[in-house]
């Protein structure tokens, strides 16, 4: 690996965008699912999961009910959106 | 977190060692995982650490004095990208342990010294960007929200914390991707002493 002393701010910035692009194909395997599985933590529980709505179907939040739960909810969003 | 660790081991492999992922998710490697996870957690402690004690006074001092929030923003500007400078001269010390090839703090920047004025630069850069990121994000809620601060509705709600979703994976990519450029660039561990 050679070390070298002319890259230039911009130099480094051309170089990761460049990489981004030229690996775009692989950007879904690597970044997918893991991300599409972390999207609830950028929401608060009281946020993500509608609780009142789920008492008022009689599934009390719990680890069984929380999981058709998200995926109800995010059908409805996706579907409605 | 260990999976933001294991989704940036998956991309400094890919394009290091051109390592590709496996159907759906990145290779699982547990040692190269766990090692981002420590050092991304602590790596922190010193890049940021030392320019916001260096700023914390400032800040004590304006706040004393209830300056207004403009005059913050400019006194934290230069510690932010002090902070963000470490952070990319340390950089190797993370991607190093992707590669199970590891740097420590001291090599890492001995090793990154002769990139440091264009560092400088992307710091000043990633500093804007950062901060316009933010910006965004701070101008977009009070459009969502009403004079109490409650969300108009629940699927604003949604549009807003997958809003900040995707700007959190953004900011990750380009990072970790110009952590990867670092290090390849960086001095080799075999140069002479002198040139150091």
């Amino acid at each position: 690996m050679q070390a070298d002393i002319t890259i230039t701010a911009m130099g480094v910035i051309r170089e990761a965008l460049t990489q981004i692009a030229r690996n775009r194909r692989w950007l879904l395997p690597i970044m997918g699912v893991i991300w599409l599985l972390q999207l609830p933590s950028f929401f608060s529980a009281e946020n993500f999961i509608p609780q009142d709505a789920m008492e008022l179907m009689g599934l009390p939040p719990g680890a069984a009910s929380l999981i058709p739960a998200v995926i109800v909810m995010l059908s409805v969003y996706i579907g409605t959106a | 977190m260990i999976g933001t660790a294991w989704s940036a081991v998956g991309w400094h492999r890919l394009t290091l060692m051109d390592e590709r992922p496996a159907q759906a998710l990145p290779r699982w490697h547990t040692q190269p995982i766990l090692g981002y996870f420590v050092v991304s957690m602590f790596l922190p402690l010193l890049t940021w650490g030392l320019p916001a004690l260096a700023v914390l006074p400032v800040l004590a001092l304006l706040r004393a004095l209830d300056a207004p929030m403009i005059l913050t923003e400019i006194a934290a500007l230069p510690a932010g990208v002090m902070a963000i400078w470490l952070s990319l001269r340390l950089s190797p010390v993370q991607v190093s342990r992707a590669v199970q090839n590891p740097v420590h703090i001291a090599e890492a920047f001995r090793r990154t010294a002769r990139m440091s004025r264009p560092l400088w630069g992307v710091a000043l850069l990633g500093g804007l960007f950062l901060g316009a990121l933010i910006k965004s994000q701070m101008l977009v809620t009070p459009l969502l929200t009403d004079a109490e601060g409650y969300y108009l509705s629940d699927t604003v709600m949604f549009l807003d914390g997958t809003f900040l979703w995707a700007t959190f994976i953004l900011f990750f990519l380009v990072t970790i991707s110009i952590f990867n450029t670092i290090y390849r660039h960086m001095a080799p561990d075999t140069e002479p002493a002198e040139n150091r």
